[in-house]
């Protein structure tokens, strides 16, 4: 009975605001609700328009490059290289640098955003241009010329805290017994990450690229604020596309059956990797049986 | 091929110094190359708020408080009151620490304690929900919070952020529950406690640092929310500081860095203040979660 | 007498809800916009309005008054029209106000929606005195389905500011400048001039951006349509439509501006706003800003504080000029209106204070704090509006007015549009393929209701 008392209050917040728009979201997407709010269903309807939307190829070509680019160079590789570096080094210093990159990802958007948009910034007063204006070139606007590798940089400092702070956790359960039984074979620092970090790392350097692939996907809030997709969708990942087909824009488009549909393309792709993970790490292992019966 | 390390020459054993020193120089040099982005642009937000103008990147011209001046006079008629914004940025942290802390705490604890049919169902379920982030719920979202009259407020905000964060809370203190040995919860039944006296009186107070840690993320979550407040909220009167700092950005990008870094810093101060006391928890939590799953 | 009959007519309305010797208050709730400040008459004329009509109610001893809230907009666009249509959607009165005051563009989105009525009848009962007035090309705005959906509240045009100053800088004569909107309206100087122009002066370092433009979408990029002489509309199917060869001329003409003549910057789109208003009207960093409307001339005096004599000497306009023999000079106007929602509880009453706020003297109000013309003909009669010598000067542009359709699409085919020019100027896109982009994007929102010609 007290069971029931102390779960309610979660599962009615879990239900209203978690299962019911998740069950909202497939339905919307079956029907072509616009600023009306009306429920007209169109079956497939919105899939056969994604399939003749002129944008999606670039767009889904944008996505693929950010989520690869973000993962290959930040998320997996350089939070390795950190995770590796920072445990290398002192202890406080490793613990001050790793403090430093987990920053970004604790501070607001909008200050992060602003940050960059003044790093960025196309006149004398940015930072990267007053020092090119320094040495006498003239300003480059970064976030017209280079949209794709600025959404990537910028989410990247974000992304590598995560694989970071997992690979660090990984690289300190190593029993140090291995890297002193290498180290007294003669091993030198790259050869005992080679040979004995990196394997015993394995699982947490693919559970970060199933999770953050997850992540990357249907992340856009950085790229909405420092280059809202621009110039002309160069920089519009798939969830940024259906966030402006519902939010953005100029008359405000209200576009919710297609926008739900796009939604519901991202959520599939999220399931089926959910559904991946799942087997691949063995879930249930993780599930401890209880140590009370309740009568 | 085996090679004994004592007795060595002194000479290998000052290059392998000497080396494992050069080492250490570079990797040092590494970490503070790359952060450098992170080092200058936090920097400026400090630099630029107290001076005139920044010349050659990063060096103050003339220092000054005046960029300060948006805390008693708005920048231009048309803003809402600063403090206003402030005040719901409050709510909406407070807001969201009580409802999750509040409701995942108990629910932690029955599904870390107790076996009843559907316990697995709900946990994978848990997992499942996780497949649909952010932007693929926003729209229905509005549409929920449409019909429940909750648009345009910042307690509509918190407790959509509460519903979404529950999944991960219930994990994280149901992992910290699972850390309690059961001889205690046993010897407070056997004394004859009954389920609620040992929930509150012993098993809560094991459980602080996982409280603290979740209150503290939901705190952050709710100061830093920027999306759901400009998406759900229109009325100047319930803006939030990330909506009020926006506005500065878009309406004073090329004219008054100063009032920008200024405005920034303010709105992040909190968040400086708790990560340079509270990282620990904030380390140890994010690492806890991960494990269970999330 | 008809007036008076009127009058008492509302006031028998009124007299049903007084009880004996109370005095009730009936709240009229009106949303307005800007966004640009000095435009608050839109608002403050509607609480007048009910100030006056409580005066009538007093002398004649009735026991109700009317009290106008009025919330006056200035945010962007983008934002009153999300706030509006949110409230509009949950369709409770007690938020939904009774008075909506917007675009005429809006007018058809939100009567196809059912949130607004139409006023023909109301426009009847009040003709005499106060609509018959108007000028009737302004119905033709807010006039959609055969049935007119707001009453028109104020008129602007929209033309080319240029820099005086600059201009003598680089040699010409004073009658050579005043000349100059002349040779523009005659087609003798046509866009590339400008264009021209405009890079004289950069290259002689009075300028750093010899053309600017504004940084949202709206009306002022079809102007180039027309001066390409391109159509954007059937008035006799009623369907928007689509012409190639303008269309692609007016993307090629921004094309050159950033990357061939290199007068405009390549980020324009993404400039904040307060930037082109310094660029144009304060600093003088901008030779010509070609999407201008007359409205800006207050804007700089109210929040720049430039003082008015300033921009007399320093700024001058012109019709948007033509771009190519088959084109014409031309500008367009985007009048507001204010409407009434369906929602509201006092119809009547609301539509009563929009006719009231439209009198002669309370729209001058307008037209003078916000630099806007006369939407009635004895209003450029009124002494206070000749007076104005700006209003005046710049009602010489009336002529070669049009107006943006009234159909719920045109707010979607004009950011179609804006996006387009912002992506060749931004060198993603040629102007051919930013063409082809903006006809996929067009047909798969309109369907059958757009003519590619």
């Amino acid at each position: 009975m007290s069971a029931l008392l102390f779960l309610s209050p979660a599962i009615i917040t879990v239900l209203v605001f978690y299962v019911v728009p998740a069950i909202l979201t497939v339905t919307m997407a079956l029907t072509n609700m616009d600023y009306r709010f009306q429920w007209n269903f169109i079956g497939l309807g919105n899939f056969r328009r994604m399939l003749n939307d002129f944008l999606l190829p670039g767009i889904l070509r944008v996505t693929f490059l950010y989520v690869i680019g973000t993962l290959g160079i930040f998320n997996v590789t350089f939070g390795l290289v950190l995770a590796l570096v920072t445990t290398s080094v002192g202890e406080r210093t490793g613990r001050f640098f790793r403090s430093l990159w987990l920053l970004p990802r604790f501070t607001p958007p909008v200050v992060y955003g602003m940050i960059w948009l003044w790093i960025l910034d196309p006149t004398k007063y940015g930072l990267l241009n007053s020092m090119r204006v320094a040495i006498g070139l003239r300003p480059v606007d970064w976030i017209l010329n280079y949209p794709l590798l600025v959404i990537i940089v910028t989410n990247g400092f974000i992304g590598a805290s995560f694989g970071m702070l997992i690979f660090t956790a990984a690289i300190r359960s190593i029993p140090r017994e291995l890297h002193w039984a290498a180290r007294v074979d003669g091993a030198g620092l790259f050869q005992d990450i080679r040979y004995i970090t990196l394997p015993q790392i394995r699982w947490p350097i693919l559970f970060v690229t199933a999770y953050q692939t997850l992540s990357l996907l249907t992340s856009y809030e950085y790229i909405l604020i420092i280059t809202k997709g621009g110039p002309y969708f160069a920089s519009t990942v798939w969830a940024l596309y259906t966030y402006n087909l519902c939010f953005g824009g100029y008359y405000a488009p209200y576009q919710f059956g297609y926008g739900s549909a796009m939604a519901l393309v991202l959520v599939i792709i999220g399931l089926i990797a959910a559904i991946t993970y799942w087997r691949v790490f063995r879930f249930r292992a993780m599930m401890a049986e209880p140590l009370i019966e309740v009568v | 091929m085996r090679r004994s390390v004592y007795p060595l020459k002194t000479s290998t054993l000052e290059k392998i110094r000497r080396r494992e020193r050069a080492i250490k120089v570079l990797l040092y040099g590494f970490l503070f190359i790359t952060a450098l982005p992170i080092i200058i642009g936090y920097s400026w937000l400090f630099l630029n708020s107290f001076s005139e103008r920044l010349v050659y990147g990063l060096i103050p011209e003339q220092l000054t408080l005046k960029n300060w001046s948006f805390l008693w006079k708005p920048p231009s008629p048309y803003y809402p009151s600063l403090w206003r914004a402030f005040a719901n940025t409050l709510i909406l942290g407070l807001g969201m620490v009580i409802t999750v802390v509040g409701i995942s705490t108990p629910a932690a604890y029955v599904l870390s304690r107790m076996k009843f049919p559907g316990r697995i169902e709900i946990l994978a379920g848990t997992l499942i929900l996780h497949s649909f982030p952010g932007i693929t719920l926003l729209i229905s979202l509005y549409y929920v919070l449409r019909t429940l009259g909750l648009l345009n407020t910042v307690v509509g905000v918190f407790l959509v952020k509460a519903g979404l964060m529950m999944p991960f809370a219930i994990w994280v203190m149901k992992g910290f529950f699972d850390g309690i040995p059961w001889d205690v919860e046993r010897a407070a039944l056997v004394d004859g406690a009954t389920r609620f006296q040992t929930w509150y009186k012993v098993m809560l107070p094991q459980v602080k640092p996982g409280i603290g840690a979740i209150s503290i993320l939901a705190f952050l979550s709710g100061w830093s929310e920027y999306i759901y407040v400009i998406t759900f909220i229109h009325d100047k009167r319930s803006w939030t500081l990330s909506s009020y700092v926006n506005s500065i950005i878009s309406d004073y990008r090329f004219l008054d860095y100063g009032l920008l870094a200024s405005t920034a810093l303010f709105y992040i101060f909190p968040v400086l203040v708790f990560f340079l006391f509270a990282q620990r928890y904030l380390l140890q939590v994010s690492i806890g979660g991960m494990k269970g799953g999330e | 007498m008809r007036r008076l009959i009127g009058i008492l007519g509302v006031i028998g309305l009124l007299s049903f809800w007084t009880l004996a010797g109370e005095i009730e208050v009936i709240t009229i709730r009106a949303w307005t916009v800007g966004p640009d400040t000095p435009a608050y008459f839109r608002a403050e004329n509607l609480v007048l309005a009910g100030e006056r009509l409580n005066k009538i109610l007093e002398d004649v001893g009735a026991n109700v008054r009317v009290k106008v809230e009025a919330d006056f907009w200035t945010e962007s666009w983008d934002s009153y029209r999300k706030r509006n249509i949110l409230a509009f959607t949950e369709g409770d009165p007690a938020v939904v106000p009774d008075i909506v005051c917007s675009s005429h563009l809006d007018a058809p989105v939100w009567a196809q929606a059912g949130w607004i009525i139409p006023l023909d009848d109301y426009i009847q009962r009040y003709w005499d005195w106060t609509y018959a007035d108007f000028f009737p090309h302004l119905w033709n705005s807010v006039t959609w389905n055969g049935k007119i959906w707001g009453i028109p509240q104020d008129i602007e045009v929209r033309m080319v500011w240029y820099r005086k100053d600059h201009l003598r800088a680089l040699g010409w004569s004073e009658e050579e400048i005043t000349k100059f909107p002349q040779r523009v309206a005659a087609g003798e100087v046509m866009l590339d001039d400008l264009a021209r122009i405009a890079k004289q002066m950069q290259d002689a370092g009075l300028v750093e951006y010899g053309i600017i433009h504004r940084p949202t979408a709206g009306p002022d990029f079809f102007q180039f349509v027309v001066a390409y002489g391109g159509e954007y509309y059937d008035p006799v199917t009623g369907k928007l439509v689509l012409d190639r060869t303008a269309v692609l001329e007016v993307l090629k003409f921004f094309y050159r501006l950033v990357h061939e003549y290199r007068v405009t910057p390549a980020g324009m789109t993404g400039w904040p706003w307060p930037s082109v208003h310094r660029a144009i009207a304060l600093d003088g960093t901008a030779g010509f800003q070609i999407t201008g409307g007359m409205w800006n001339w207050a804007e700089w005096q109210r929040d720049f504080k430039i003082p008015e004599e300033q921009l007399w000497e320093t700024i001058g306009w012109c019709l948007i000029p033509a771009g190519s023999p088959a084109g014409a000079p031309n500008q367009f106007g985007h009048p507001l209106c204010y409407m009434v929602t369906s929602v509201s509880r006092h119809k009547e009453l609301a539509f009563l204070i929009i006719t009231l706020a439209s009198s002669v003297d309370l729209n001058t109000n307008h037209s003078l704090t916000g630099a806007k013309l006369a939407i009635r003909e004895s209003q450029t009669a009124y002494r206070r509006f000749k007076e104005a010598r700006f209003l005046a000067e710049a009602s010489k542009l009336l002529p070669y007015q049009r107006f943006l359709p009234p159909h719920p699409k045109t707010g979607f085919y004009t950011t179609v549009l804006y996006e387009a020019i912002g992506g060749v100027e931004a060198g993603a896109l040629t102007p051919e393929a930013a063409l082809e982009v903006m006809i996929q994007r067009l047909k798969a929102e309109l369907g059958e209701d757009i003519i590619i010609r």
